[in-house]
C-alpha cells in the first residue's frame, strides 16, 4: 500500500518537474507482528537523458547501460542472507526480495546470447565486489513480455565490501540524507538483510533503485520490544541530502492496543516530533523538519516481550521440503503452495536445479485442492557443464487449497575433476519461488534454499584405482592367457608323498 | 516336457507370482542399481519414454516395455527361457528358474531379463540346428544391448557342429541380414538416427553411476588426458578373448559361448548382477568338469561373498556414510575378481580333462603323477 502511494508520488513528482534528473530517497520502518522490525532503504536516481555528464547518475552504471555490447535493456541484482520468515513477516517492503544468496537478472534489448550475459556478470561482479561466477547456473525465462536471463548463486552471500559500493553510487554518498544510516555494523547484523539494485533503461533514459531491507530483532539483547531509529542503526541524520527531491520517513505503528490490556499500549517518542500520521503510519519528511532523526515506539507497561505463540500467516505460503527416496542416491522434493484466501490465486512457480542433481521426471506430479486443467507445466532439460534444470509452473490455486508439486531428484556420480571445491558440504539447490498477483502489485515469495549431500568418490585414488583395477583385469587375462597357451605335463610323484 | 521340468517351472512362476504380487519387492528392486544399470533398469525406460529421449536405450526396447510392462510379461519371459534351455539340459532349466540372482533381477524389472532370455534361447536353438531363429535372437539382442553380438563366432560353431546345412558365409550373412532389419526397424520407430547414440554411450562410457563393474571407478578418477586410453584398452579386453577362445575351445562351442558371455557379463561398460545368469545357468552342461576344477569350493564362497557385500557397502557409503567409494569399489573388484575366478576355473578343467583323456587314451596310469601346467 505504502510503496504504491510512493509509486503515486513519484509519478506525480517526476510530471510536474522540469530538469532532466532527479534523485528521490525514503526509508519505511515497519514493526511485525513476533516483534521483528522491517526496515526498508529505497534511493531511486532518475535520468531522462543519460550520458558521461550525467549529473546523479552514477558514472560507472551509465557506462554499464549505454555500454552496445553488454546491450542492458533492465538488471536486477539482489544480494541477501539469513531466511526471510514470511508466515511471520508475510512479503517484503520490496516484492522481489526475500530471497537468500546472490540473484542477477538481466534482459537485453535485443536478443540474448551467453557472450552479453557473461560480460555482465563480469562487469557487475567487479562493481560490487562479488563473485557471481555463473558458469553453470544460467537460466532463461520468458517473464511479462521480456526474455530474461538470471542466475541464482545461493552460497555467495553479501557482505560489508558489497554494501560500500552501492554507498558509493548515492549522490550524497553516507554524508548526508537517508545514506547515513546505512551502518554496516547494524545492518548485516540484522536477521535478515538484503542489498538490492534495479536499472531501467528508459529510451534515452534511465532509472536506478537501489534497496536495502534488514529485518531487526530488538527484543533479542534484553527481552524488550521497544526500538529507536537511533538504537537500530547507531547513527541519525544530521543533515539532509541537498541533490535529493524528497526525502521521506515512514515510521509504521503497531496496531492500536485494546482497552484493557496494559500490556499492549505503545508510545512514539519525542512526542513532539514533526511527522505527520497517515494510516498508522507517521510520515516525516526529512527536507523540511529541523531536527535531527530520532523516532521511537516504547511499550511502557511490557517488562518483557514474549513471542507471540500465534501469528496470522499470508495469504499464500510456499514451502519446499526434502525427502529421502526409494534408494540411497535419490530424494523426493516436495513442494507445498497453500492459498488461505477465499478467492481463487493465479502463481507461478519456479526454480532451477543443479545440472548435478537430475530429476526424475517420470516421477513429477503435481496434486492437491487445485483442477489439474487450470495447470500448465514446462521442464528445460539441464546441460551438463552448462545449465541446470529448470522448472515452471503456472497454476490457479483454489480458495484454502493446498497444491502439492513433487519429483523424485538423483544425486549424480560425477568424474572427480566434475566435482566443485568443499564438496562434502554439499551442493547448493537454490531457492524456488511463487509470483502471484495482490494489491495491484507483482508479489514473489521465496522457499529456503536447500543443501544436498552429492555421493563422492574417494578423492585421494587416482593412482590406487588406476593400479588396483589394472591388476585385476591383467590378473584374469594372465590366467585365461596362462591357460591358452600352455601345456600339462605329468610329473611322477615322489615316492615320500605317495606313501 | 517331463513332469519334473513342468513342476520346476510352475514352482519358479509360483514364485515369481507371489513376489510380484503378494510383496512390495517389486518397486523396492526397481530402483536397485546393483540389480539394473541406468540402460537397463526399468525407471530408466520410463524416464527415456517420459523425456522422449534414445540415449540409453534402443527405440525396439521402448516400443517393447511401453507395452509390455507387466509383471506376467516378465514372469512368462522367464518361463519360455527356462523351457528353451531345458531343450539343452534339463538342470539347466531348474538354475534358471531358481537362480537368486535372475529371480531378484526379473522382479526388479530389468531389461537384463530380456538380454539373457534372447541370449539363452539362441544358444539354445542353435543346439538344435534352428539357424535362422537362433541367429535373429541373437542380432536382436546385439541391437538391443550391444554387447551380445560378441557371441556371434561360438553361435556359428554350436550351429557348425549341428551339422547345419548352410556354411559359416551363408550363416554370417543371415545374421547381418538379420541385424540390418532390426536397425532398420529402430530406425522406423524413432524417425531419425539419434538412436545410434545409445552404442557409442556403451562404449564412450560417460554415466560414471556406479555398477558392478570396473569402467565406473576408474574413470571416476582417471586423468583427463588417459581418459580416452583406458577406455579403448578396457573395450578392447573384453571382446580380445573372442577369437582365442573360440579356436582353443573349437571341440566344445558351447563352453565356448558360456566362458565368452561370463567374460562380457563382468567385463562390459555396464554390467550388473543379473548378466552373470547367463553363464551360471548354462554350467550344469559341463558337470563333467567339477572333479577338474582346483578350488571349486573357495570359488562359489567367493562369488557369493562378493554378491552379499555390493548392497551392503552401497549402503554404508550412500546412505549411513560411514564408508566410503572406495568400500562399494572393494566390491565390485571382488565381483570381477571371483566370477572372473569361476571363468578361469571352467577353462583350466576343461583344458585338464583334454589332457587327462589324451593321456588315458595313451594308457598311462595318471594316480601316479601329478599333473601340473609348464
Amino acid at each position: 500500500m505504502i510503496s504504491w502511494l510512493i509509486l503515486l508520488l513519484l509519478i506525480g513528482l517526476a510530471a510536474c518537474r522540469d530538469s532532466k534528473d532527479g534523485f528521490d530517497e525514503f526509508l519505511s520502518i515497519k514493526p511485525l507482528q513476533d516483534g521483528r522490525v522491517d526496515t526498508a532503504f529505497n534511493f531511486t536516481i532518475s535520468d531522462q537523458d543519460i550520458s558521461p555528464h550525467s549529473h546523479l547518475f552514477p558514472l560507472p552504471l551509465v557506462n554499464l547501460l549505454t555500454s552496445p555490447e553488454l546491450d542492458i535493456d533492465e538488471l536486477h541484482l539482489s544480494l541477501s542472507a539469513g531466511r526471510w520468515d514470511y508466515d511471520k513477516w508475510h512479503y517484503p517492503t520490496f516484492p522481489q526480495l526475500g530471497s537468500s544468496g546472490a540473484e542477477v537478472w538481466v534482459s537485453h534489448k535485443s536478443d540474448r546470447s551467453q557472450e552479453k550475459w557473461n560480460r555482465v556478470v563480469h562487469r557487475i561482479s567487479g562493481l560490487f565486489c562479488a563473485s557471481l561466477s555463473t558458469s553453470d547456473n544460467t537460466n532463461h525465462l520468458l517473464l511479462d513480455d521480456k526474455t530474461w536471463t538470471y542466475a541464482q548463486i545461493s552460497s555467495q552471500l553479501p557482505c560489508t565490501e558489497n554494501l560500500t559500493p552501492f554507498i558509493a553510487l548515492l549522490p550524497c554518498k553516507s554524508a548526508a540524507g537517508l545514506g547515513q544510516l546505512l551502518n554496516p555494523h547494524k545492518i548485516f547484523d540484522a536477521d535478515y538483510h538484503s542489498l538490492a539494485l534495479s536499472m531501467f533503461n528508459q529510451g534515452s533514459g534511465a532509472r536506478l533503485e537501489i534497496k536495502v531491507e534488514a529485518v531487526f530483532n530488538p527484543a533479542r539483547v534484553d527481552q524488550q520490544r521497544q526500538y529507536s531509529t537511533k538504537a537500530m542503526f547507531d547513527r541519525t541524520v544530521k543533515q539532509k541530502c541537498e541533490l535529493a527531491d524528497s526525502s521521506m520517513v515512514y515510521f509504521g505503528l503497531p496496531p492500536p492496543p485494546g482497552e484493557e490490556l496494559n500490556q499492549d499500549v505503545w508510545v512514539v517518542l519525542p512526542e513532539d516530533h514533526e511527522g505527520e500520521v497517515k494510516d498508522g503510519t507517521i510520515e516525516l519528511d526529512l527536507m523540511t523538519t529541523s531536527k535531527q532523526l530520532g523516532l521511537a515506539l516504547i511499550w511502557p507497561f511490557q517488562e518483557t516481550f514474549i513471542y507471540p505463540r500465534y501469528t496470522t500467516k499470508p495469504p499464500i505460503q510456499i514451502r519446499r521440503d526434502q525427502i529421502a527416496g526409494p534408494v540411497e542416491e535419490t530424494f523426493t522434493m516436495k513442494i507445498t503452495i497453500e492459498n488461505t484466501q477465499d478467492e481463487d490465486a493465479q502463481v507461478s512457480y519456479l526454480q532451477s536445479i543443479p545440472w548435478q542433481v537430475k530429476p526424475w521426471l517420470h516421477t513429477f506430479r503435481i496434486y492437491g485442492d487445485s483442477s489439474s486443467d487450470s495447470t500448465s507445466f514446462k521442464h528445460n532439460q539441464a546441460k551438463a557443464d552448462k545449465e541446470p534444470y529448470s522448472l515452471q509452473v503456472n497454476t490457479t490455486l483454489a480458495p484454502h487449497s493446498e497444491t502439492i508439486i513433487e519429483c523424485i531428484y538423483q544425486r549424480q556420480f560425477l568424474k572427480y575433476t566434475d566435482y566443485a571445491p568443499d564438496i562434502h558440504r554439499g551442493i547448493d539447490i537454490p531457492p524456488g519461488f511463487i509470483r502471484f498477483e495482490a494489491d495491484n502489485m507483482t508479489k514473489v515469495a521465496y522457499t529456503t534454499p536447500m543443501l544436498v549431500d552429492l555421493a563422492t568418490p574417494d578423492f585421494s585414488m587416482p593412482y590406487n584405482v588406476i593400479i588396483i583395477t589394472s591388476t585385476v583385469v591383467a590378473l584374469f587375462f594372465g590366467s585365461v592367457y596362462n591357460i591358452l597357451v600352455r601345456d600339462f605335463q605329468l610329473i611322477p610323484k615322489k615316492e615320500s608323498k605317495s606313501d | 516336457m517331463p513332469p519334473s521340468l513342468s513342476l520346476h517351472i510352475a514352482a519358479g512362476v509360483a514364485l515369481r507370482l507371489f513376489l510380484f504380487y503378494a510383496t512390495s519387492l517389486p518397486s523396492l528392486l526397481e530402483f536397485r542399481l546393483e540389480l539394473s544399470t541406468p540402460f537397463t533398469s526399468i525407471v530408466g525406460v520410463k524416464e527415456a519414454l517420459a523425456i522422449g529421449s534414445y540415449e540409453k536405450h534402443s527405440p525396439l526396447l521402448l516400443a517393447l516395455l511401453h507395452h509390455l510392462d507387466h509383471p506376467l510379461f516378465w514372469i512368462s519371459l522367464d518361463a519360455t527361457t527356462a523351457y528353451a534351455v531345458s531343450k539343452l539340459s534339463r538342470p539347466c532349466a531348474a538354475v534358471y528358474m531358481h537362480n537368486p540372482l535372475t529371480l531378484l533381477t526379473t522382479v526388479a524389472r530389468s531389461s537384463v531379463s530380456l538380454q539373457n532370455a534372447l541370449v539363452l534361447c539362441a544358444v539354445s536353438l542353435a543346439h538344435r540346428g534352428r539357424a535362422l531363429p537362433a541367429l535373429t535372437f541373437l542380432s536382436l539382442a546385439g541391437a538391443l544391448f550391444m554387447y551380445p553380438a560378441a557371441l556371434l563366432p561360438p553361435l556359428i560353431m554350436v550351429l557348425l557342429r549341428r551339422e547345419c546345412v548352410l556354411g559359416t558365409a551363408r550363416l554370417l550373412s543371415i545374421f547381418l541380414a538379420t541385424t540390418t532389419a532390426a536397425v532398420s526397424l529402430s530406425r522406423y520407430i524413432a524417425a531419425d538416427w539419434t538412436f545410434l547414440s545409445l552404442y557409442t554411450s556403451l562404449v564412450r562410457v560417460d554415466d560414471l553411476t556406479p555398477n558392478t563393474g570396473v569402467f565406473w571407478y576408474l574413470l571416476v578418477e582417471m586423468f583427463e588426458q588417459f581418459k580416452g586410453f583406458f577406455t579403448l584398452v578396457l573395450q578392447l579386453h573384453t571382446v580380445v578373448y573372442v577369437l582365442p577362445v573360440c579356436i582353443f575351445l573349437s571341440h566344445r562351442p558351447l563352453l565356448a559361448y558360456t566362458f565368452l558371455a561370463g567374460t562380457l557379463a563382468i567385463f562390459k561398460s555396464y554390467p550388473c548382477i543379473g548378466d552373470v545368469g547367463v553363464f551360471v545357468t548354462l554350467l550344469p552342461l559341463f558337470s563333467d568338469l567339477f572333479q577338474h576344477a582346483r578350488h571349486p569350493v573357495f570359488v562359489v564362497a567367493l562369488t557369493a561373498t562378493a554378491a552379499g557385500l555390493l548392497p551392503l557397502f552401497r549402503y554404508l557409503w550412500l546412505r549411513v556414510v560411514t564408508g566410503n567409494a572406495n568400500f562399494y569399489y572393494a566390491s565390485t573388484l571382488l565381483w570381477t575378481f571371483s566370477n572372473g575366478l569361476v571363468l578361469t576355473e571352467l577353462l583350466y578343467a576343461e583344458a585338464r580333462r583334454v589332457f587327462v583323456d589324451r593321456t588315458a587314451h595313451e594308457k598311462i596310469d595318471v594316480s601316479k603323477y601329478d599333473i601340473r601346467q609348464v
